[in-house]
């Protein structure tokens, strides 16, 4: 009867998902966020350093030369095509660790679920953060709601 | 027997041929010294200083092992404490400037600057002062980027244009640490042979700008092939990626016939293979449009108005027409497809010469067969004539083996021709004729040499540069634009026939496609052999034929007429194997998707009868197949079925039929290629 009476009055441990999220902690490792400069310009060069470092092969690329009239990232190159396969993916984070412009992150976002499978391939443009002024550096961007 | 010295190299004790230099020495023996300007090809300038080694007694401290000819007694050290440092400084210099953009850079993966700084640089850089920058990328001509920045000065690739393609095209311009790769006045880059050079550059300075960002060396794989472009042969390694896409082609050192050069076509067309447009299944006209159907179907179609054409018109009433772009295999069972199963003698194979040959002008052809040189004979040749031939055009790669052949071996090139060819400003000596008019000079060449009347040029050159052998004669096959084709052939024929009762004389034909010899040996000819054509056959004026297979051959294209289309759409049954719905494939009733050279195994024969192997390297698109594959599975509904499930058994046939391949097989087919063991002498 004590545990019983105890228990009946702490708090409880779940939350309302997903009206209510729980923070995570900063380095959890979850969907990639592809960042920008401050200038709007792309980290990312296309290099393809991440798909090889994959051990789960789940990052396909396809790289493109800028042009006066587009540029898109900062150097020669960029990524024309930019996708990941988040059912492959396992989460280890090597990407991240092989980017050389620091353009690729995995932030705490893990509401990965759908339907179908195709949705499930994000697109450059679905892990691009949007334009913005302030710092691209690892930030809120994640947390969705607290 | 060359003198043997004695060369001691990190303990090592080991026997080198005189003369040869301390870095191939080494290599022989698996040392490995680091290198950028050294090029094998190309011979040392000692201008990196990346090989650096000690040799005991040589009192200026560490020297280049690529420039030092080997000594007898020499101690080498590749290790010591002081070549370590001394490398290591130079390491540090190349990096100096260098702007390590290795993930965006397309030798990134492999580069011998990423590789040898690796294994023998400094970890970190001394250098903290601002880099130098250029414009990157610099557009250097139609298929080439420069980057000076990621440039190590190696002069490889102004050593290729100097020395290999003496166009002389890219240059250094400025001095000291001002020198940059460049072209005068920032001309163009205009070459047969420029997309060597990309692969020469030992950093990624010149990089291909149809390849510019399209992969990255570690997805792709190598394997070996032969250019399918032109009957040189030129050996090949194809990257491929992802097991299914033709990413690039590669040369693949062959000595004996393409020395590691490519030509940029054989080099960059390559993107046929993936086209999306390819045949991907069997099609049948319904009407004016195709539709798709299994091979079944297909098959059924075929094989029942096929019967029905026998039949009512037997079996002389069908021709067949292949491309000599296609496998000795391919070939083989096509001819025999033709004989056995459908009966008829009239195949052929197009494009060849289409001569009016009477008796003499296959005489002609058996003479110039049986005189076949070897392409590596080019170097031993005292005199090399080119007669009507400009290799610059047909079999590009020739034109760097005859370069080599007169700079550095002394060949003397006699250039016989009615037009202005690259080849001209190498020549020794000149013989001009009026266009179209090969066979009066042949005559009189032939004259000439016989003690008859000839003009009194055509006298000086035979006198000074054919009564002296070894000859190499280069004749195109094709003839071209010549008035009198079989009188020019049969000239020809005689002229080295005659010159071979007075010196040794090797003959190399130009031929048009890359298996055109192999055709030839399988005789892929209708009755009456050279004489006849089923070709003339098919689209003459009062033609009988009613059914016609043709094999990647573009009768409508390369037979601009209106008869030719007509021709052709009134036939009762036209089967067309091909990659694309050419012109030929628009007008026939069924067409049947074909594998492309590097979907299948098999072999083709260059013009000096090497018998090289290509291989089935990637899928084929769809359900597309092998052209002898086609035509066996098509056997099974006749009532003769073709029994072959394997290239190998096809061959093992060949073998039996054509003698002069009866010495090889296919497991003994090296990675270089075989020429039948009764030719090699020659």
């Amino acid at each position: 009867m004590g545990v019983t009476l105890k228990n009946l009055f702490r708090p409880p441990t779940t939350v309302r998902y997903p009206e209510q999220r729980r923070k995570l902690p900063e380095r959890t490792r979850g969907r990639h966020v592809l960042h920008r400069y401050e200038n709007g310009l792309e980290r990312c060069i296309g290099c393809y350093l991440c798909a090889g470092a994959c051990p789960a092969d789940c990052i396909y690329i396809e790289a493109e030369e800028n042009t006066p009239e587009n540029r898109v990232s900062a150097g020669e190159r960029y990524a024309r095509v930019y996708e990941i396969d988040e059912l492959r993916c396992i989460f280890c984070g090597f990407c991240e660790e092989a980017c050389p412009t620091g353009a690729i992150t995995l932030e705490p976002i893990l509401d990965l679920s759908d339907y179908q499978r195709g949705p499930l391939i994000y697109t450059k443009e679905m892990l691009l953060e949007p334009p913005r002024t302030f710092s691209p550096a690892r930030s809120s961007a994640g947390h969705a709601s607290e | 027997m060359q003198d043997l010295v004695s060369i001691t190299v990190d303990g090592q004790t080991w026997q080198v041929p005189k003369g040869t230099l301390l870095w191939e020495a080494c290599k022989s023996q698996g040392i490995d010294i680091p290198i950028f300007c050294y090029h094998t090809k190309l011979g040392p300038v000692g201008a990196c200083r990346t090989c650096l080694v000690e040799i005991e007694g040589m009192s200026k401290g560490p020297t280049t092992a690529c420039s030092t000819p080997v000594a007898d007694g020499m101690v080498v050290s590749t290790r010591s404490p002081v070549v370590a440092k001394a490398q290591r400084g130079i390491f540090d210099f190349l990096l100096a400037n260098h702007p390590l953009d290795c993930p965006i850079c397309d030798r990134g993966g492999e580069c011998p600057l990423q590789d040898q700084s690796f294994a023998y640089g400094p970890g970190t850089s001394r250098y903290i002062e601002p880099k130098r920058h250029h414009v990157k990328p610099i557009v250097l001509g139609p298929t080439i980027a420069l980057d000076r920045e990621r440039c190590v000065l190696c002069w490889r690739c102004v050593r290729f244009t100097a020395e290999i393609a003496e166009d002389k095209s890219i240059i250094l311009l400025d001095r000291g640490e001002h020198t940059v790769v460049g072209t005068f006045q920032d001309e163009p880059y205009v070459s047969n042979f420029s997309g060597n050079v990309v692969e020469l550059c030992p950093v990624g300075a010149l990089t291909s700008r149809k390849q510019r960002f399209n992969f990255r060396p570690w997805e792709l794989q190598n394997r070996p092939s032969v250019c399918p472009h032109c009957a040189f042969g030129c050996n090949l390694n194809v990257s491929i990626r992802k097991n299914d896409e033709v990413i690039r082609f590669l040369s693949r050192d062959n000595p004996e016939v393409d020395d590691s050069w490519l030509c940029d076509r054989g080099r960059y067309d390559y993107e046929f293979v993936n086209s999306p447009d390819r045949v991907t299944a069997p099609m049948l006209r319904r009407g004016d449009a195709f539709v798709q159907v299994p091979w079944d179907e297909a098959f059924q179609f075929i094989a029942g108005r096929l019967a029905t054409v026998v039949e009512e018109s037997g079996p002389d009433t069908v021709v067949g027409v292949a491309s000599p772009r296609l496998t000795n295999e391919d070939l083989f069972v096509f001819k025999r497809f033709m004989n056995a199963v459908v009966g008829s003698v009239q195949v052929d194979h197009f494009p060849r010469p289409q001569l009016e040959l009477a008796g003499d002008g296959e005489t002609a052809l058996e003479t110039l067969n049986s005189l076949n040189a070897s392409i590596s004979s080019l170097d031993e040749a005292r005199t090399i004539v080119l007669l009507g031939a400009d290799p610059s055009l047909r079999e590009p790669v020739m034109e760097l083996r005859l370069r080599k052949a007169v700079n550095k071996h002394g060949a003397r090139l006699v250039v016989i021709n009615s037009d202005e060819i690259p080849l001209t400003g190498k020549a020794e000596a000149r013989l001009t004729y009026p266009a179209g008019r090969l066979a009066d000079m042949a005559h009189s060449l032939l004259s000439s040499l016989t003690g008859g009347d000839a003009p009194e040029d055509v006298g000086n050159v035979v006198a000074t540069y054919l009564t002296e052998g070894p000859v190499a004669i280069v004749y195109d096959d094709r003839l071209d634009g010549v008035t009198d084709k079989n009188g020019a052939l049969v000239a020809i024929g005689d002229l080295a026939a005659a010159l071979g009762e007075r010196v040794s004389v090797g003959v190399l034909p130009l031929l048009d496609a890359a298996n055109s010899l192999g055709a030839r040996d399988l005789g892929v000819l209708p009755l009456g052999g050279w004489g006849g054509s089923a070709v003339d056959r098919l689209l003459g004026p009062d033609s009988q034929v009613r059914a016609a297979f043709v094999l990647g051959a573009n009768l409508a294209r390369d037979i601009p007429a209106p008869e030719t289309d007509r021709r052709l759409e009134q036939l009762d049954l036209l089967v067309v194997n091909e990659l694309f719905l050419t012109e030929t494939a628009r007008l026939a009733d069924v067409v049947l998707p074909a594998a492309s050279f590097a979907e299948k195994l098999g072999t083709f024969t260059n013009s000096e009868r090497r018998i090289q192997m290509v291989r089935n390297i990637v899928p084929t698109p769809g359900v597309a197949r092998a052209d002898w594959e086609i035509l066996v599975d098509l056997s099974q509904y006749t009532d003769r079925p073709l029994d072959y499930a394997l290239p190998q058994q096809v061959w093992e046939d060949i073998r039996r039929d054509v003698p002069v391949y009866s010495s090889i097989s296919y497991d003994t087919i090296p990675p270089q290629g075989v020429r039948p063991a009764s030719l090699q002498r020659a």
